[in-house]
C-alpha cells in the first residue's frame, strides 16, 4: 500500500490508557487536535506487536507501556515520554524520535531494539541495562545516554 | 558497593553504535562495545567504559574521558585531535591529561605496556573522585554541532 494513497487515520486522546490493545494497526495515524490535548495517552497500555509505521504522534505519552515487538519504523515519536516502557525487539529504524524522554528505573531494560537511522537529537535515554540494541547511523546529538540510578553507587 | 570499582560493567551490553552521531552528547556508565566510526566529538563520559570496544576511525576531539575505561580497545584510526577555524579541540583522555601526537595510547589499552598499571590507578581515582554529575562546563565550543 502507498503511503501516499493512505488516508490518515486520527485517534484521540485518553481512551489508550490501561487498554490491552495487542497486535492493532496504528500506521499511518495521528493524534487529535482539540486546542488543549494534543497527546494520545498509551500509558499503561499493552501494545505487543502493535503497528506504528509511519505514525504522527508527537509528545505521545507511553509511560509503562508494554510494547514488545511493536512496529515503530518512521513513526514520529518526538518529544514523547516512555518512561518505563518496555519495548523489547521493537524496530525504531528511521524513526523520529527528537527529544524523546525514556527513563528506566527500578530493573526495566531494553532489549534486541533497533534504532538504526532514528533521529534521537536532545532525547533522554536514562536506561540502566541495554542490550543488544542498534543505533547505527542514528543521530543522538545532544543526548543523555545511560543511568541515573545514582542510588547504585552507594 | 560502589558503582564502578568492582565491575568494569556499565548500561549498554553489546550494543551496536556504529556510525552513529554523537556530538555533545552526555554519557553516564556508559559502555560501549561497537563503536566504529561512531562520532563522539564534544562529547562528556562520566563513569564510563570503552573496554574491549572496538573503536576504529571514531572521533573524540575535544570530548571528555577522564575516568573512562580503555583496556583492550581497538584504537585503530581514531581521531583525538581536529581543528577548526583555526582550534585545536582535543581530548581529555581517561587520566585527565589532553591527547598530544606524542601520546602512546597503548598505555590506556595494553596490559603490557610498561606505563599500564600506572595510568589504570590514574584512571580509577579520577572515577573515585570526579563527581557524578556531568561537567556541563566543559562543553566547550559549538565548532562541531550540526546544522540544525
Amino acid at each position: 500500500m502507498s503511503h501516499n494513497n493512505q488516508a490518515k487515520r486520527y485517534i484521540g486522546n485518553e481512551k489508550f490508557r490501561w487498554k490491552t490493545l495487542d497486535g492493532q494497526d496504528f500506521s499511518h495515524t495521528t493524534s487529535i487536535t482539540d486546542g488543549v490535548n494534543h497527546a494520545v495517552n498509551f500509558s499503561q497500555s499493552s501494545l505487543h506487536h502493535c503497528n506504528f509505521e509511519h505514525a504522527e504522534l508527537p509528545e505521545g505519552r507511553f509511560l509503562e507501556a508494554e510494547f514488545h515487538h511493536a512496529n515503530c519504523k518512521n513513526v514520529n515519536f518526538e518529544h514523547a515520554n516512555f518512561n518505563n516502557a518496555k519495548a523489547d525487539n521493537a524496530d525504531f529504524t528511521h524513526a523520529h524520535l527528537h527529544s524523546l524522554n525514556w527513563q528506566c528505573i527500578g530493573g526495566v531494560s531494553l532489549n534486541h531494539v533497533m534504532f538504526n537511522h532514528a533521529n534521537l537529537t536532545n532525547a533522554r535515554l536514562a536506561i540502566t541495562n541495554m542490550n543488544n540494541v542498534s543505533f547505527q547511523e542514528a543521530t543522538l546529538t545532544n543526548a543523555h545516554i545511560g543511568s541515573d540510578e545514582r542510588s547504585g553507587r552507594t | 558497593m560502589r558503582h564502578s570499582n568492582l565491575h568494569p560493567h556499565g548500561t549498554t551490553h553489546d550494543c551496536d553504535f556504529t556510525g552513529v552521531d554523537f556530538r555533545y552528547s552526555q554519557f553516564q556508565a556508559f559502555y560501549g562495545t561497537l563503536c566504529a566510526d561512531t562520532d563522539f566529538r564534544c562529547c562528556a563520559f562520566v563513569m564510563s567504559s570503552f573496554e574491549n570496544a572496538n573503536l576504529t576511525n571514531a572521533r573524540f576531539a575535544g570530548t571528555y574521558l577522564a575516568g573512562t575505561r580503555l583496556t583492550g580497545a581497538n584504537l585503530s584510526g581514531v581521531t583525538w585531535q581536529e581543528e577548526s577555524d583555526g582550534v585545536q579541540h582535543t581530548a581529555t583522555l581517561p587520566d585527565g591529561t589532553l591527547w598530544t601526537p606524542a601520546t602512546d595510547m597503548r598505555r590506556f589499552t595494553d596490559k603490557t605496556h610498561p606505563q599500564y598499571h600506572t595510568t589504570l590507578e590514574k584512571v580509577e581515582t579520577l572515577r573515585d573522585t570526579i563527581d557524578w554529575e556531568f561537567p556541563y562546563d566543559l562543553v566547550i565550543c559549538d565548532t562541531f554541532k550540526p546544522e540544525q
